[in-house]
Parts: structure tokens; sequence; C-alpha cells
């Protein structure tokens, strides 16, 4: 028989609490337990990045993160990256102006993985927010809206 | 209410139960790999345990040792580097002191997979994994690091090298838990070509041996289960030799090619390496300290 375990963690700024079995994902943690269905699973093995979520400000992979490894940990989720007052948030809405998104489906997933690189302080040489994106993949193949929208957000930042 | 796998419709491959087992001291972590021997798995990052358990490979025990103080970390010494084994690529990435004393090593960690598993993954995890495509391995024996493990059926410490690991990981060596990995602190040069990664891609350093020539170890990734190493000495008068592909190919006869059971065939590999093995040692040469 599974041992179960009670794991706390933060998730979007509200604290959340649950006995869970350890073979639980996080992903099926966040859109089962917590309804939070914004976060996509995909391809299920890692390799898309729909599913990225915000762990202790690192992007990571729900659909192969377990849910007691988050045990503690301050969680994102594409449901808490807009701003505390319900807009959208500067990544968003350079999605938004560029018209990014078709199917949706890798949407969030892209929008957590720009929130992570705007939040690494500090970053090394030689990383930008191009070869981060590299990471996700679009199904739609609608990759020259994100370069807009990347393009859009470097110019917002004054590093056109 | 108990969440667990049978209230969860969406997620396409289940990994069936197991019971989990959460360390906190290196001493609790090898009491539990002891114990449960073969049927533990080690858990830190967890990117490569978790696809495996998605294919169905399972144990009834999994250790993660995440949490498990003096597994973590970046100790530099007058002498040595010690990374430890649990620690995660993006932080060997950003490390200080790590960049001042071996920058090259953290470029290099910067072009392993993509930014998310640098993020999740375990320098420990990597190695451990023996996955063909894994570089770690590779860049680790050029640079003569040593691997640290504890073994758990004994309580001592064995360090041995990325060579020695590989020849006697496949024989059941016990219960071992992998806690450091040191780098002897020198200058060195460190040069690698991905241009061909998956399939192949190499890495060499160069260094003064303080006898007036130089020692050169180069790994191939891609091909097999571990690198395949050979290492070179050249004098000094080799290292200004113009005809650098002479130098190449004889660094690449060393390779034992013949063991290259999943990659690319042999004959593709002799043509190509001896021509990444020359730009290697072009970059060598502008950076050998």
């Amino acid at each position: 028989m599974t041992e179960s375990l009670r794991i706390h963690i933060k998730v979007n700024g509200r604290p959340e609490s649950a006995e869970i079995a350890p073979n639980l994902m996080l992903v099926d943690f966040l859109r089962e337990h917590l309804g939070l269905q914004g976060t996509k699973l995909a391809c299920d093995q890692g390799a898309c990045g729909a599913c990225t979520v915000l762990l202790d400000g690192r992007p990571v992979t729900s659909c192969l993160t377990f849910a007691f490894a988050a045990d503690g940990a301050d969680l994102q989720t594409i449901e808490g990256a807009s701003r505390d007052n319900g807009t959208l948030s500067q990544v968003q809405n350079a999605l938004h102006d560029c018209g990014v998104p078709q199917c949706g489906f890798c949407t969030p997933g892209m929008v957590m993985m720009m929130e992570g690189f705007a939040r690494q302080d500090p970053l090394p040489p030689g990383q930008t927010l191009e070869t981060w994106m590299n990471a996700n993949l679009c199904r739609c193949s609608g990759y020259q809206g994100f370069r807009r929208a990347l393009d859009q957000l470097a110019n917002e930042a004054g590093n056109p | 209410m108990l969440i667990d796998d049978h209230t969860i419709a969406a997620s396409r491959r289940r990994i069936a139960g197991f019971r989990l087992h959460r360390p906190v001291t290196i001493d609790e972590a090898c009491d539990l790999l002891a114990r449960f021997s073969d049927g533990a798995m080690l858990h830190a990052g967890g990117i490569d345990v978790t696809n495996r358990m998605k294919r169905g490979f399972l144990q009834p025990h999994v250790i993660a040792v995440q949490q498990v103080a003096g597994l973590s970390g970046i100790r530099l010494g007058e002498t040595e580097i010690e990374i430890g084994a649990a620690t995660r690529h993006w932080d060997i990435e950003i490390d200080p002191g790590l960049r001042h004393a071996l920058p090259t090593l953290c470029d290099y960690v910067a072009g392993l997979g993509n930014i998310r598993i640098r993020m999740q993954g375990t320098i420990g995890g990597n190695i451990m994994a023996a996955e063909p495509g894994y570089e770690m391995p590779a860049v680790l024996a050029v640079l003569d690091a040593e691997l640290v493990f504890r073994d758990c059926a004994t309580r001592t410490e064995r360090r041995l090298t990325v060579d020695q690991w590989l020849e006697i990981r496949g024989a059941n060596p016990g219960p071992l838990l992998l806690t450091s990995i040191r780098l002897p602190r020198r200058p060195i040069a460190l040069a690698w070509n991905r241009q061909l990664r998956p399939a192949l891609s190499l890495v060499a350093a160069l260094r003064h041996d303080g006898t007036g020539q130089m020692r050169g170890r180069m790994a191939v990734t891609g091909g097999s289960s571990g690198p395949l190493i050979a290492d070179i000495a050249l004098t000094a008068a080799g290292r200004e030799d113009p005809d650098l592909g002479l130098v190449a190919r004889a660094w690449v006869d060393r390779l034992p090619l013949l063991q290259l059971p999943l990659g690319p065939d042999a004959g593709y590999c002799s043509e190509v390496i001896p021509i990444l093995c020359r730009r290697l040692l072009q970059t060598l040469s502008k950076r050998l300290p």
C-alpha cells in the first residue's frame, strides 16, 4: 500500500495543504485538486514546456515534478501571473498585443517561462530570453508572434 | 481526502505507487539505501527518475535526497573545488566563486539541455543517469574530477575517477551514494564542440603538467552509455605544430571507437571526429594559460 503524506505549498500567494499520495504529479495536484487548469499537460515527459510553473521562482515542468517535491515551496502558476488588480502583466500584454495565442495550449507555459526569466537575478553571461524560450514548443508553430512579443518586451525594457 | 492517482483523469502516464522516504542527513540516506538495496531509487532533481518511472521502471522505495544536508552547494578550496551531488546545474552556472575559478565549466554547464532541465536537474543525476547523450561525465573526466561516494555497506568514503566509475558501475558496485564531485583547482584550458549533438559532442582539456609537457584529455559523448576518453601528451613543440590535423588524428586514434553500439556508425565517426578535434585544438591553443 502506498504511504500518504501531507504537503504544504503556497500557490499564487495562498497557502494550501493536502494529503497526497507520493506518486501524484504536481500538474495533477494543480489541475485536479486545486482546480487551476490553466497549467496544461501536453507531452507528459518534460519536453514541450506547456506545464511550466515557477517553483520558488524557477521554471520547472510540473509533469515531471512530484507534488511532494514542492512541499514547502512558493509556487506560481499562470493564474497568478496577472497583476494584483487583475490586469494583465507586462508579458501577457506583449503576447496579447502581438496576437500570439493561436490554439492557446502552449501559452501558459510560455508566459511562465517569460515571467521566470524576468525574476532571475543575477543572470549569467549569455543568457537571453530568446535562448530560454528555446525550451518551449508551440504546436501551431506560431513562433513569429512570440518573436514579435519578445521584441516588444525588449523595447519596453530599453534594450532593443 | 487523500489525493492519489485514482482521482486523476488527465494524467496519461501514471506511475505506480511507491513508498517515499525523505532523509535529511547523509547517514539516514545511506541507511535507507543499504536497507532497501536494489529495491530503491534515489530522487534529487527527479527528471530522469520520473521519466523512467513513467516508462515503467519502478521500485517499491523512492529516497528523496534533495533535502539532505551537505549534498548541495559549491565549496572552493585552495587545491580543490567540491560540488555537492545534488547541486542543480543552474546553481553551477551562476555561482560567482566557481565562475571566477573555472569560468569555462560554468559556460559548459550553461549549454546542457534547456533552462528548465538546468533549473531542476542535478549534477549527480546527470552522472548517475548513465544516458548516452549526457555530458557531465565527459567534462568531469577531462577535468580529472573525482566522484566521492559513500559506500553504504561499509560506511566508508570511496573516491573514484570518472574512468574508474565507468568501469565498475555495470558490475553492481553495491549501495553507493554519490555525495560530491571534486575537481583539482589548477590552470586548465577547456573547449567543446556540440555541433552534432546529441549524436556526437566533444569536450577536451589541455594543461601544462609541470615537466615541460602538456597533457590533453578528450571525451566523446553520444555513442555509448558513457563517454569515450582518450589521453595525449604533447611536447611544447607539439603545441606550436602548425599541422593541428595530425595532432588531432593522433589523439582520435586513441579513442576506443569500436565500442560505439548506440551512436552513429564508426565510419562516420572516423571522418568527423578528427575534424571536430582539430577545431578543439585551435580553441585550446588560444585558451591555454
